[in-house]
């Protein structure tokens, strides 16, 4: 220990004696480390971190799935269920033999209108956030209230009296943390709801993001969603399964249990008789259950590959600083080679000494990984900044991320301090008696190690300019393609008129009065209604049946369905291709129509004039109920349609929406196109629907364009951050080249004054030492080629329009590279071509 | 029992031109309290003489028996632990490690040797105390003048208590005034039991001997023991 701390103490005071050395050193493995930290960070956060419950290694969850707000109003669907019903909520729960227990939840949550009772703010109207659990969900969790109760088993009754459990971070912020707040009664939508329990402020539930407001049993699922009971209702799968596995219990074999309770659950719905059809379906059902331990999370679904790329993108950075320290090792070590003749003349041993030169790499590793430390504390702040606004993750380091710093800083000193170390170790003891020598190639040695790390660093470097040069060029692709609508200069005003008590009759004056205000707004082109916009996370789809068209076996026959106001196809900038525009004519008492996309005509309607076809949703028996008037253009309404073909899709009349089957009309989206700027209107839409209709609640307010950008994030992000690392990789590598040339023309300075004095023009010294500098990036270039060749195909799956190979990013990044590189040789050929024959003779 | 004793021992680089002889039939004996200086012309083979006697090289034929130790039959690591234990070394560069303050560069050769942490710290008092250099323990040596360096080099050499001193030109870098006062050092060393084998061209230093081994060529050409010590 005595011997270590005596290495320590020497490391440092040779540091402190060289600040220079120091300081490039140090900030090398700083900006390496940090950097490696800070991606590592958002991985953990992302990827890796568990729920911050008891066991959570015991948590299943009944689907991998992690849409929400999704309906399927189906038959039950064949394949891997993403949803549960109630009833086969209640079979499993029934008939548990793997779990301590299953649980349910609404796969989303719900925006809720809340008034407090008894207080100075009664009567106030805000939105929260409730999320509709079953009464033993906090059980299967394994958390307990931080004040008063959770919910409980007995909650699952309909004779339960309405409960409610408060996040920690809603009672401080509307209770100002005051623990009175248990027993008050609040006002959810209508129905009074006594508050029982505050949960601990760790808890966010099952899914990774901020924790809901309320939860609130599901048995109120009327109350809070304002619709029909779902309680009741067989085909309507709505319900997520979270279940605890018994101790000992895996997942395999619970799995298998569930599938066969899955199979007699059917087998029972469908009744005694069993047709073929029937059979065929059951057998093809299944559940996956996944492990539930890092508990849903959107993020991580999104991002994990991208931060997988990173995580290397970033290990090459620390791996070209790495280099370049130990470059900056090797020559502090042939200045070195006496000392360590020295030590070993007066009896070190060289295991002794390469522990020595080891710890003092270690030390510079541990100062760099300080150093990187603060550097990752605000490169993990960019990140999250990047992930997008409102992005819930949890980024405070913990032990793991820790871990890997110092795992990253033993390595890094092992990867930077092992060539140097054995290179001095070999030193023979005899050269401390000869005066004026080096060991025997020891230069030469130290050359062609240096040389090999640069060609290194260079072909690094080239790998990582060429994959950031194809993720920047796929984001380009991506924001300037043809969506099929146009995303410029629309506004979109979220609202919700259910929360304001409005009835479902009430709704068309109120939208059509809104869109009348909004069409005379100066700078408004035009605005419209739609249950959602594009690529904006929603949808809703159903499986419907075409009149005189009978199902093909195994068709899918699902559609996207979507209600829209009048001028729709103006305000999104879509195109009507065939017939006419839904308008203001199709009323509830009119027709019912729809207009339907040329994917839909495609797959449903083959050569058929789609005008006049009839189809319906729900089966063959509502083949008939809507009239197809119109067929617009394919456009993207969803993330998958940008990488994949555009799925059918049906167009409706607001007002027709409860004929169709139709998502609820309820939840909706003014749209409004702009002459110029969208946001620039925003306060003055918001004035004119507050004009209309003071209490109606006004939501998000964005734009198209953001939003569409929204989807683009991942592609952005890895883009942004890869592009970064490939600059800061690109300038350790010119550094390292630079540093090479400049100590090479140090090292020969004698050399060049004899070859001047022989007859060399300034000219030759230049174009020799620059083209010992572009001997290697050429070399650099080509390794680092083929070393993107084998690597970018990991890109594919993040790349839009752009292959992996593609030969222009190849080219264009080799460019920029060799001009870095270039600049890097030009500084040190022209010093050594300024140098004066006679000056540098002496210093022979 | 002699303290070196040296027979057809042969040193030779092989190249592509064919064999270089460095040492040739070296037959040498050095007795315990001997003074004894090697000198010869560049190239000679002085230093690489020194070097095998120091066993900082083992690439050579013949025997060599260091105190009756027979160091051609012994592995590396061997003569790495009897160099350890019985060699002092003095550089005509003093090769001090100019951070590292005195005391410090005097407690270096006892580190490697494994001496407990208070031991070496009575050690080192002792010999600042011996060479008077107490004032200067917590100087660099960059702060020191070229003969105080080698005062300190000196002492280095002596702190293991070694049974011999090889010193490599040990004035070789000083000025005349700083030189004598290496060498009356050294030569009361010597008085006081300490085998002394030094590389000189200077025949002033190299009268302080008792004894003179000429090289030419890899070959002793003579071997004489002088009257009177200087």
């Amino acid at each position: 220990m005595e011997t270590l701390w005596r290495d320590v103490k020497y490391a440092l005071r040779l540091l402190a004696k060289s600040p220079g050395f120091a300081a490039v050193a140090i900030l090398t493995l700083a900006l390496g480390i940090g950097a490696n930290t800070a991606i590592f960070t958002l991985f953990d956060a992302v990827v890796l971190k568990t729920l911050p419950v008891p066991h959570p290694g015991r948590l299943v969850f009944f689907s991998g799935h992690s849409g929400e707000g999704e309906e399927i109003s189906t038959p039950p669907p064949a394949g891997a269920w993403i949803e549960l019903s109630t009833a086969a909520y209640r079979y499993f729960r029934d008939h548990n033999r793997a779990f301590s227990e299953i649980a349910a939840v609404r796969d989303g949550e719900t925006s809720v209108a809340v008034q407090r009772v008894g207080e100075a703010s009664s009567g106030v109207v805000n939105r929260a956030v409730a999320h509709l659990v079953s009464g033993n969900y906090f059980r299967v969790m394994g958390v307990q209230a931080l004040l008063g109760s959770t919910l409980d088993s007995s909650d699952n009754r309909s004779t339960a009296a309405p409960a409610a459990v408060l996040s920690y971070g809603y009672w401080k912020s509307q209770f100002s943390g005051d623990p009175a707040a248990i027993g008050k009664t609040v006002i959810l939508n209508k129905t009074p709801f006594t508050i029982v329990g505050i949960m601990p402020q760790f808890f966010f539930g099952e899914r990774v993001r901020k924790a809901p407001d309320f939860w609130v049993p599901l048995v109120f699922q009327p109350q809070i969603e304002l619709t029909a009971s779902r309680l009741t209702d067989t085909s309507d799968y709505w319900l997520a399964g979270i279940a605890r596995l018994k101790p000992g219990e895996t997942l395999a074999h619970a799995n298998a249990i569930v599938n066969v309770q899955l199979r007699q659950f059917l087998t029972a719905q469908a009744g005694g008789k069993l047709s073929q059809n029937d059979r065929t379906r059951i057998a093809r059902t299944s559940i996956q259950l996944v492990p539930g331990a890092r508990g849903v999370s959107f993020l991580r679904e999104n991002y994990s590959l991208p931060l997988e790329i990173l995580l290397v993108a970033v290990g090459f950075v620390l791996l070209i600083a790495c280099a370049n320290v130990a470059s900056l090792l090797l020559a502090r070590a042939t200045g070195r080679q006496r000392e360590t003749a020295m030590r070993l003349a007066i009896g070190a041993s060289r295991s002794r000494l390469l522990r020595q030169w080891l710890t003092e790499s270690m030390v510079i590793a541990a100062l760099g990984s300080c150093a990187g430390l603060f550097l990752s504390a605000w490169g993990v702040n960019l990140l999250v900044k990047l992930l997008g606004h409102g992005v819930f993750v949890n980024v405070h380091p913990d032990l793991r991320v820790l871990l890997f710093t110092v795992g990253a800083m033993a390595l890094t000193a092992l990867l930077f301090g092992i060539a140097p170390a054995l290179r001095t170790a070999r030193v023979e003891p005899i050269l401390a008696l000869r005066e004026h020598s080096s060991v025997a190639g020891g230069r030469a040695a130290r050359s062609t190690l240096s040389r090999a790390m640069v060609v290194f660093q260079v072909a690094l470097s080239l790998c990582l300019l060429i994959g950031a040069g194809l993720l920047v060029k796929s984001f380009a692709n991506l924001q300037d393609q043809q969506f099929g609508f146009n995303p410029r200069h629309v506004l979109l005003v979220g609202t919700n008129p259910r929360i304001a008590g409005y009835e479902l009759a009430q709704l068309p004056s109120l939208y059509l009065s809104i869109l009348d205000r909004l069409n005379h707004l100066p700078g408004v082109q035009s605005a419209t209604i739609a249950s959602y916009a594009p690529l904006s996370g929603y949808g809703s789809t159903g499986n419907i049946s075409v009149q005189g068209r009978p199902p093909l076996h195994g068709e899918d026959a699902d559609a996207e369905r979507i209600l829209v106001g009048p001028n729709y196809i103006e305000t999104l900038g879509l195109k009507i291709l065939l017939g006419r525009e839904i308008g203001l004519q199709d009323t509830a008492a009119s027709p019912r129509v729809a207009m339907v996309n040329e994917a839909f005509v495609r797959r449903f309607l083959g050569g058929a004039d789609p005008i006049g076809q009839r189809f319906g949703f729900g089966g063959r028996k509502s083949s008939g109920d809507l009239e197809i008037v119109g067929v617009v253009n394919d456009a993207k309404y969803h993330g998958d349609d940008i990488r994949h073909p555009i799925q059918p899709m049906v167009i409706f009349a607001i007002e027709q929406g409860k004929y169709a089957n139709a998502p609820s009309p309820f939840g909706a989206q003014f749209e409004i196109r702009t002459v110029a700027g969208a946001a620039g209107v925003a306060a003055e839409v918001r004035r004119a629907i507050e004009d209309v209709a003071p209490h109606l609640p006004i939501g998000d307010v964005s734009t198209l364009r953001h939003q569409v950008d929204s989807n683009f994030r991942e592609t952005r992000l890895t883009a942004a951050v890869a592009g970064l690392f490939s600059l800061l990789a690109l300038s350790l590598a010119a550094v390292g080249l630079y540093g090479l040339l400049a100590y090479g023309v140090a090292q020969r300075t004698a050399e060049i004054g004899v070859r001047m004095a022989l007859g060399a023009r300034p000219s030759d010294v230049f174009r020799m030492v620059l083209g010992n500098g572009i001997r290697l990036v050429v070399l650099g270039l080509v390794f680092g080629i083929l070393g993107a060749l084998a690597l970018t195909r990991a890109l594919s799956s993040l790349l839009y329009g752009v292959g992996a190979a593609d030969p222009v990013t190849f080219l264009v990044t080799a460019a920029i590279l060799v001009a870095v590189a270039a600049l890097a040789c030009y500084i040190p050929a022209r010093r050594a071509m300024r140098t004066e024959p006679a000056i540098a003779m002496r210093c022979e | 029992m002699p303290l070196v004793e040296m027979h057809d021992l042969e040193k030779v680089f092989e190249t592509r031109a064919g064999k270089t002889w460095v040492l040739r039939r070296i037959n040498l004996v050095v007795h315990p309290g001997e003074f004894v200086t090697i000198m010869g012309p560049s190239g000679a083979g002085k230093s690489t003489l020194m070097s095998i006697i120091g066993m900082l090289d083992g690439e050579w034929t013949g025997e060599y028996f260091f105190s009756d130790h027979p160091v051609h039959k012994l592995s590396n690591r061997q003569r790495v632990e009897l160099h350890k234990q019985y060699i002092g070394f003095v550089f005509q560069q003093f090769h001090l490690l100019d951070n590292l303050t005195v005391a410090e560069n005097l407690d270096l050769p006892l580190s490697y040797r494994n001496f407990k942490k208070s031991e070496r710290q009575a050690m080192v008092a002792e010999m600042l105390d011996k060479f008077q250099i107490v004032g200067k323990k917590d100087l660099f040596p960059t702060q020191l003048s070229g003969g105080q360096q080698q005062l300190v080099a000196v002492a280095r050499a002596l702190i293991g208590n070694p049974k011999v001193i090889l010193a490599d030109e040990p004035c070789g870098s000083l000025h005349s005034t700083q030189g004598k006062m290496i060498m009356d050092l050294l030569k009361r060393l010597n008085d006081e039991g300490t085998t002394i084998i030094q590389v000189t061209h200077n025949e002033a230093w190299a009268a302080y001997a008792r004894r003179i081994v000429q090289l030419a060529d890899g070959w002793i050409v003579s071997d004489r023991a002088l009257a009177a010590a200087g």
